[in-house]
């Protein structure tokens, strides 16, 4: 497939936003760290904010992707059947509930938003879980395209927005310090070091397909069937949306690149480097280069069997 | 239930191209349309099509072979490119089987065209909402037309009646009879999407047809 960047970065940010607010969610259930929240309402605000602009910016990136978008409100429609549709009920949800964590920062009414709060932090878990879901079923329930139609695509959806959330949390610790980071340091490094090993299996599994169908299943042609026509005497919508046109050696190239920039960089730049603000936003840096990359890789990497029929394009 | 459908005859298709062209104007000028084009007339040029033909070979000297193989959507009685639109713009009409986008609905996001295993929808650049082949249903009931021609502009275009039309569920039509009597199949069967239009294979493959048949009942 040709990696389309507005969804490519919108899958990166907002699932970043979804992590960074479930651990804002957990930091304040006080069940992940032993210290008590942050009080201080810039350190309450800023990674809440932060969250929030992550998935706006996703969902502004996400409007790109559409020819029309002036009739994106038609989109929630079909949730009976369409994951898409699904995401795109979700998605509001999960911005609502991030503006109400936002709002106690600013309100800071603890007698109000408390109890309030014990309410709305499990539903908005619930809702950060069924986004990740909805946005890697868009992908997994294509079954032809097997690259993605596998329960490891939203296993790597959770686990990636949820690493990159913990990442992206901690290092904000940092930055606003409430003595949170000493804490997550090591689960931080853990997340990453699943990521890492969940993303090297993907890559050995899709190496590993053998496509189903092939040009004798696509055509019925009998015998040792070549293309000598595709058609047409240029391009088509087919021949620019389903092939990357990169070559061979730079995909392979780029697998190494993704296990890096995301995990492996990071991982180590953590637990060597002194946690300074701009050693922070470094790293955050390399992680979020990383998910780019690796984002951009799950699109091109799935095989479409329509290419079947141009077969003179790749 | 009527399913329209077209059955495709490759013993006959001499790759004309007049199929395509015939689909071009009717489905530019008409309820479908306009289906724009890019640099027509210059370097790379492109444009939106519902159907194509493209060109095959199979064998090898000197029992090698051409294989004009015309391609449009397929009218699956399980199409997956319908349930995965967010805006109910892709549907399947319960009268006649056929697949149809409502382009006033369309947000053109082209899930559905990533959804077809078969890549018969196309994304209509100028208009940006997606588009495909629509079996001529602005024809096929069009009482203003001589009834000889409430056909697709295709089969009527086709100077060696490559292209039959009809309903593939009624089991007297001249396509299911064409299906049943000369091996008609069905494109990419591993998918399950039970596409409404066949190909009827050439002859000469019929032979090494029922061999593979026979080794899969073996096996």
């Amino acid at each position: 497939m040709r990696p389309p960047w507005s969804m490519v970065i919108f899958t990166v940010l907002a699932g970043l936003g979804q992590g960074l607010l479930v651990m804002l969610i957990l930091e304040q259930w006080g069940s992940f760290s032993s210290q008590a929240p942050a009080t201080d309402s810039l350190a309450f605000l800023g990674p809440s904010m932060f969250a929030f602009g992550l998935l706006f910016a996703g969902l502004i990136s996400a409007f790109f992707h559409l020819g029309r978008p002036s009739r994106a409100w038609r989109s929630a429609s079909q949730w009976r059947t369409s994951w898409l549709s699904r995401e795109i009920i979700v998605m509001p949800v999960v911005l609502g509930f991030t503006f109400v964590h936002g709002l106690q920062g600013v309100l800071g009414l603890p007698e109000i938003f408390g109890p309030l709060w014990k309410v709305v932090a499990p539903l908005a878990l619930l809702a950060c879980l069924a986004m990740w879901i909805c946005t890697a079923m868009i992908y997994g329930c294509l079954k032809f395209l097997q690259e993605w139609s596998t329960p490891w695509t939203p296993a790597a959806f959770i686990l990636f927005g949820l690493t990159g959330g913990a990442l992206f949390f901690g290092l904000s610790r940092t930055l606003l310090p409430v003595d949170g980071l000493l804490v997550s340091k090591p689960l931080i490094g853990l997340l990453l070091l699943i990521s890492l090993a969940v993303k090297a299996f993907i890559f050995k599994r899709n190496a590993g397909l053998r496509p189903k169908s092939t040009l004798r299943s696509a055509t019925g042609i009998p015998g040792n069937v070549r293309q000598v026509s595709m058609g047409i005497m240029g391009g088509s919508f087919n021949t620019r949306e389903f092939f990357h046109g990169v070559s061979l050696s730079l995909m392979r190239q780029l697998r190494p690149t993704v296990l890096m920039l995301a995990f492996v960089l990071p991982t180590v730049m953590l637990f060597v480097l002194p946690l300074t603000p701009l050693t922070a936003g470094f790293i955050a840096l390399v992680h979020l280069l990383g998910m780019v990359a690796e984002r951009w890789l799950f699109f091109a990497q799935a095989n479409h069997p329509q290419n079947l029929y141009y077969q003179r394009i790749s | 239930m009527t399913q329209l459908a077209l059955v495709i005859d490759l013993n006959v298709c001499v790759g004309c191209q007049a199929c395509v062209t015939n689909c071009k104007q009717w489905n530019n000028s008409y309820s479908a349309g306009p289906l724009s084009d890019q640099n027509p007339y210059d370097e790379d040029p492109s444009g939106t099509f519902f159907n194509r033909v493209q060109t095959y070979e199979s064998g090898s000297f000197p029992d090698a072979m051409t294989v004009h193989f015309p391609k449009s959507c397929l009218h699956c009685e399980d199409p997956p490119c319908v349930p995965v639109c967010p805006t109910g713009a892709s549907y399947k009409r319960e009268e006649d089987g056929i697949v149809l986008v409502d382009y006033d609905k369309c947000i053109g996001c082209s899930y559905c065209a990533w959804a077809c295993p078969y890549g018969a929808r196309e994304l209509d650049e100028e208009r940006k909402v997606m588009t495909k082949c629509t079996l001529c249903v602005d024809r096929i009931y069009n009482e203003n037309l001589p009834e000889d021609q409430r056909k697709p502009v295709c089969v009527m275009a086709c100077p060696t009646s490559a292209r039959l039309f009809g309903d593939v569920h009624d089991p007297d039509s001249e396509v299911s009879i064409a299906i049943a009597e000369r091996a008609g199949y069905a494109l990419m069967p591993e998918w399950q999407t039970q596409p409404a239009n066949q190909y009827l294979p050439h002859q000469s493959w019929l032979a090494s047809m029922t061999a593979t048949a026979n080794e899969k009942e073996e096996v």
